[in-house]
């Protein structure tokens, strides 16, 4: 016997894929914007990173059951976009270096103190991709140390020295010196 | 925590979600110093960081997996649709590998059998069996004859395969010949066979079929004959010739 309450079976599947659509829906408007710029910054072509994001949500949409929170969702998918990047270009390990050995005397100005967007663009852009990936995940993604570490498959202190090292090589490129300055000198 | 732990950790985590390091931030004016300068630097890095998202980003991808997903229903129906026809082209290849295998069993392969399987000692009785029992064993299969020929030393109602029969021994010189009137299948006409050593006719006869079986088919016109004036009655010829 059927339960009166409860929709018939054909009923159930098609509200399924309804939701389910919506659910893909719902991630797509929120996410393909982040992992767009997040794509954009790992290849530095506009075209393939919009290939990238396609792809990656694509293959969500192939493993939506697979994803119980959508907390975990911006994760997620900086992981699968990740491997599709990984596929095209099959990057090698990064070696990484630890905090502590970096130097922190003192005491040039602050690059935001130097130029334009654009500059700064750039000076990303010539960023070894192993210091700007963890940094794009920092402030773009808004991911934690652990969290990168995470997705990186690294150690936190690894990374640490990663996001360090990108800010640090950031203000040497926009101050225009070959040399790494230091950052947030002491007084 | 000290200065220079604080601004190693401004350098890597400058939203500085550690309380320690807010601590010593709350506490130090030349750590704020740094940390305001580190916060100017980070909010423009993450303007810069935020290149423009191209326009309708979204519903392409919507687009492209919509389209994705009807050909994966799509492909889903056409695997479905060949997976069915696979399915049923092995079904008629493996009824057609059974049947190749074991030929069709007709009414004279049935019989043959039939004669040489259990029955097989019928052949050698010779005691006349009296016309009654012709008669009635005829008549229990609902065929009412019209004379009993002589000289049936054996018979019996006996299920060949899925037919109903009159089996008869007609032993005539030592030579005898297996009788058997198939009571409900008609023949569409005559034909002889050959099993192993044996020879066989089957005729159609009234509403049945008569089969012989013998070693040799010497006296088979005879036995037909009889057998078929005793179910069909003599031939009109004969009658209108009185």
């Amino acid at each position: 016997m059927t339960d009166p309450a409860s929709p018939p079976a054909e009923a159930r599947s098609v509200a399924d894929v309804s939701d389910r659509q919506r659910q893909f829906e719902a991630l797509v408007r929120a996410h393909s914007g982040e992992l767009y710029r997040y794509a954009y910054w790992l290849c530095g072509q506009e075209a393939l990173a919009q290939d990238l994001v396609q792809e990656t949500f694509l293959r969500a949409w192939r493993a939506l059951d697979g994803l119980r929170e959508d907390v975990a969702a911006k994760a997620w998918l900086a992981t699968i976009l990740r491997r599709e990047h990984a596929r095209l270009f099959e990057r090698k390990p990064m070696p990484t270096t630890d905090i502590a050995e970096l130097d922190l005397g003192d005491t040039s100005p602050g690059p935001e103190h130097l130029g334009e967007d654009a500059v700064l663009r750039s000076a990303i852009s010539r960023l070894d991709a192993k210091y700007r990936e963890p940094l794009v995940l920092q402030v773009l993604g808004g991911f934690s140390l652990a969290e990168i570490a995470a997705q990186l498959g690294i150690s936190e202190s690894a990374v640490m020295t990663q996001v360090f090292r990108a800010r640090q090589k950031l203000k040497a490129l926009l101050d225009g010196g070959g040399k790494e300055v230091e950052l947030h000198g002491l007084p | 925590m000290d200065c220079l732990e604080f601004r190693r950790l401004l350098g890597s985590d400058p939203r500085v979600s550690d309380r320690a390091a807010r601590e010593h931030l709350e506490g130090c004016p030349f750590c704020a110093d740094a940390h305001a300068r580190a916060q100017a630097f980070e909010n423009r890095l993450a303007d810069a960081l935020a290149v423009p998202v191209p326009d309708g980003l979204a519903e392409r991808i919507l687009l492209a997996q919509l389209t994705a997903a009807r050909r994966q229903a799509r492909d889903r129906r056409r695997r479905a649709g060949w997976i069915a026809l696979a399915a049923a082209a092995c079904l008629v290849l493996a009824i057609g590998v059974v049947r190749h295998a074991r030929p069709p069993v007709g009414l004279a392969d049935l019989v043959v059998q039939h004669v040489t399987g259990k029955e097989h000692g019928a052949l050698r009785l010779t005691a006349v069996v009296p016309a009654a029992e012709i008669e009635q064993a005829f008549a229990d299969r609902g065929v009412r004859l019209a004379s009993v020929p002589r000289d049936v030393s054996y018979v019996h109602e006996c299920p060949v395969g899925a037919y109903r029969s009159v089996h008869m021994v007609m032993p005539e010189n030592g030579a005898p010949v297996s009788v058997l009137y198939i009571v409900d299948h008609r023949a569409k006409g005559a034909a002889t066979f050959q099993r192993d050593h044996l020879q066989a006719r089957e005729v159609p006869v009234a509403n049945g079929t008569l089969v012989l079986v013998a070693p040799s088919t010497e006296r088979f016109d005879a036995i037909e004959r009889t057998w078929r004036e005793a179910i069909e009655g003599p031939p009109r010829a004969v009658v209108a010739s009185f």
